[in-house]
């Protein structure tokens, strides 16, 4: 049986949802429902995807903004096991993809780092809205591009209660130049004989206006300009933190997951050693991290 | 505007999530294209292919699916840890019974008088076993540098109570002798080693293509150890069937496997086989993404050319037709020169 329920005009446009039970590492026999649909984002369609417990009460939730194009697609299954993770443990999660790149409409060559906010922003603004009824915290948590992005909206307009960051690049900038790299390669692999290429060179061509293909995806000159202005800002963290890094009403953590393995390797020197290995190491600590925030939000008086 | 489809599987794991990208103008006739993950990737594709593709086939009024299977991308399901056992499970034909089933319930609820069905890699050897099974609900085939070969050797105990119609071979065994072997060797590797800097480069590796072509003319096909024997006799029925496949080769894809042993030119009447030239496995380098869509679209629009277009239709079956001729000629006159064919 297909099911595409259809609603034009709503911000919600279509969305479908099935229940999954819960399987995998160390995983609770709870069952999360998901729900799939797009969200109207300037004329095109913003894709989501939306964990839902059941059976578990819902003590938060979580926002997760994901990786960059390529890396997207290496990180895929480890990000959908990660949202799963979190929802069998009470926990309403919102993924999505940024426009341009995935499930998401647009085409990448007209899409930079402010519309990719602002898609953080709005998924932001509709998963509160959901909510507020019981007034659920909301965590951010990026991951490498996405940690950039949800730092911005942290910090600058003051979204979400607390903040998790995966491997966050320094600035937009040295992501894309992290990720230029890899254009060297395949120009050393495929052009075999012919004149290589300089990053600067690449640049230039950037600048001047050209489109340049990296790892299959077209740069243009808006993107790199926009990368520059995109560094990762943070608030000061006060001295008196306590274990789950409380200083003020907005805490956050970063963490460099040192992942040599799986689909979830950002690097590509790394041997994969896996297509759905043990993700237990890296996620326990980090869900007990969110739970520790959502506790704190929902009763501070007990952790002051 | 794009749809998230849910399709529930009865006896299957449960449901499976896709998208669907409506035709731009109205196609009441007009055959649907499903497109399975590519290997391990999620239903976009590597940078974001698929999704390009299923836009470019839409816009030129085919109605395009994109399908996660079990355990990939959004769909639930379970996946086996490691690469190895994955992948056994693919080159075996794992996925072909849900993709199946995708391809009947499609077929039923979008009233489709029939689909194209392909992928990438693994998604093309699904493709090819579910194709097997489905008779005339897939009338052709895309296929992105499919790979006759397994990605693990088979065990000892695997080869030794093997059975089938070919006979494993490994492909040192073609040559007869050590001396001569590493003396083409030598020869070979001198040819490849000039024609690359050389002004008649290309002349030099069409001559040395030519004379390895001669031998094998006249040989049985064999295939080596590690070839996928299940895919290849799958791709054999389909290719007597006359099923139309397109068949986009990255470099260094076995082709020989491919061009000379499974689709000789005498047997090539409906596989179209393309190479892309300068990219890589997944086409996400060289431009590789949009001559890969590019070919698709034209071998698409050709092979099942919109049926509201009358004029496009005798277009397109007068230059098929005269395609057929030239082929048929130059097939007749190298036969007669000697049983010649061609990479």
């Amino acid at each position: 049986m297909i099911h595409s329920p259809h609603s034009p005009g709503t911000e919600d446009s279509a969305a479908g949802g099935c229940r999954r039970q819960a399987t995998g590492h160390g995983s609770p026999s709870a069952e999360v429902d998901e729900q799939h649909g797009y969200l109207q984002q300037d004329g095109e369609q913003l894709y989501y995807v939306l964990h839902q417990p059941m059976h578990v009460p819902r003590i938060g939730q979580v926002l997760l903004a994901g990786p960059y194009g390529p890396e997207r697609h290496r990180s895929h299954i480890s990000w959908v096991r990660w949202a799963r993770h979190l929802a069998d443990r009470g926990l309403e999660v919102l993924r999505f993809d940024y426009r341009g790149l995935g499930e998401s409409t647009g085409r990448f060559t007209d899409m930079a780092f402010s519309e990719w906010l602002d898609d953080l922003r709005l998924c932001a603004r509709w998963l509160s809205a959901r909510g507020d009824a019981d007034g659920c915290p909301l965590i951010l948590h990026g991951w490498r591009l996405g940690a950039l992005l949800a730092a911005r909206a942290f910090e600058c307009d003051r979204v979400g209660s607390a903040l998790l960051l995966w491997s966050p690049p320094s600035s937009g900038r040295e992501m894309l130049r992290s990720a230029l790299r890899f254009r060297f390669a395949e120009d050393y692999a495929l052009n075999d004989g012919a004149p290589r290429k300089s990053a600067e060179d690449y640049i230039a061509e950037i600048q001047s206006g050209k489109h340049v293909e990296v790892d299959g995806i077209a740069w243009s000159r808006r993107l790199w300009e926009q990368s520059a202005g995109l560094t990762l800002d943070l608030p000061d963290r006060g001295l008196l933190a306590d274990s789950y890094g409380h200083c003020d009403e907005r805490p956050w953590k970063i963490s460099h997951p040192k992942i040599t393995t799986g689909p979830m390797s950002l690097s590509r020197g790394a041997t994969p050693g896996g297509l759905n290995p043990d993700m237990g190491e890296l996620f326990e600590p980090n869900f007990e991290w969110i739970r520790g925030q959502c506790d704190f939000h929902q009763s501070p008086t007990t952790h002051a | 505007m794009r749809e998230i489809l849910r399709i529930d599987l009865s006896d299957g794991p449960a449901v499976l999530i896709g998208t669907y990208h409506p035709p731009r103008h109205d196609a009441t006739s007009k055959l649907g294209v499903l497109l399975v993950n590519f290997g391990q990737f999620d239903r976009a594709g590597p940078a974001n292919l698929s999704v390009e593709l299923a836009e470019r086939l839409a816009e030129h009024g085919y109605p395009a699916f994109r399908f996660d299977l079990p355990g990939l991308g959004d769909s639930p399901g379970d996946l086996p840890a490691d690469f190895e056992t994955y992948w056994e499970f693919v080159e075996q034909g794992g996925q072909a019974a849900w993709t199946s089933k995708l391809v009947a319930a499609l077929k039923q609820q979008f009233t489709l008088p029939g689909l194209l069905l392909g992928g990438l890699c693994g998604g093309a050897l699904t493709a090819v076993f579910a194709a097997t099974h489905l008779n005339s609900q897939v009338q052709g085939l895309l296929l992105f540098d499919i790979q006759p070969i397994r990605s693990r050797p088979p065990l000892a105990k695997e080869a030794a109570t093997a059975t089938g119609p070919h006979q494993r071979e490994s492909q040192e065994s073609r040559i007869p002798s050590q001396p001569a072997r590493t003396q083409l060797h030598k020869m070979t590797q001198w040819v490849r080693d000039k024609a690359r800097h050389s002004r008649g480069h290309e002349l030099l590796r069409h001559g040395r293509d030519w004379v390895v072509c001669i031998g094998a003319t006249f040989a049985a096909p064999r295939f080596p150890r590690n070839a996928n024997l299940p895919l290849i006799s799958a791709l054999e029925k389909l290719r007597d069937a006359r099923l139309p496949m397109l068949v986009l080769l990255a470099p260094n894809a076995n082709p020989q496997i491919l061009k000379r042993d499974l689709f000789p030119l005498n047997k090539r009447r409906q596989v179209t086989i393309i190479d892309i030239a300068k990219t890589n496995h997944l086409f996400t380098s060289g431009g590789g993404k949009k001559a890969a869509v590019d070919q698709v679209q034209r071998w698409v629009t050709t092979q099942f050319p919109p049926a509201d277009a009358p004029r496009r239709v005798f277009s397109c079956w007068f230059s098929r037709q005269l395609v057929w001729r030239i082929k048929q000629s130059a097939r007749f006159a190298m036969t007669s020169a000697g049983r010649i064919s061609v990479f």
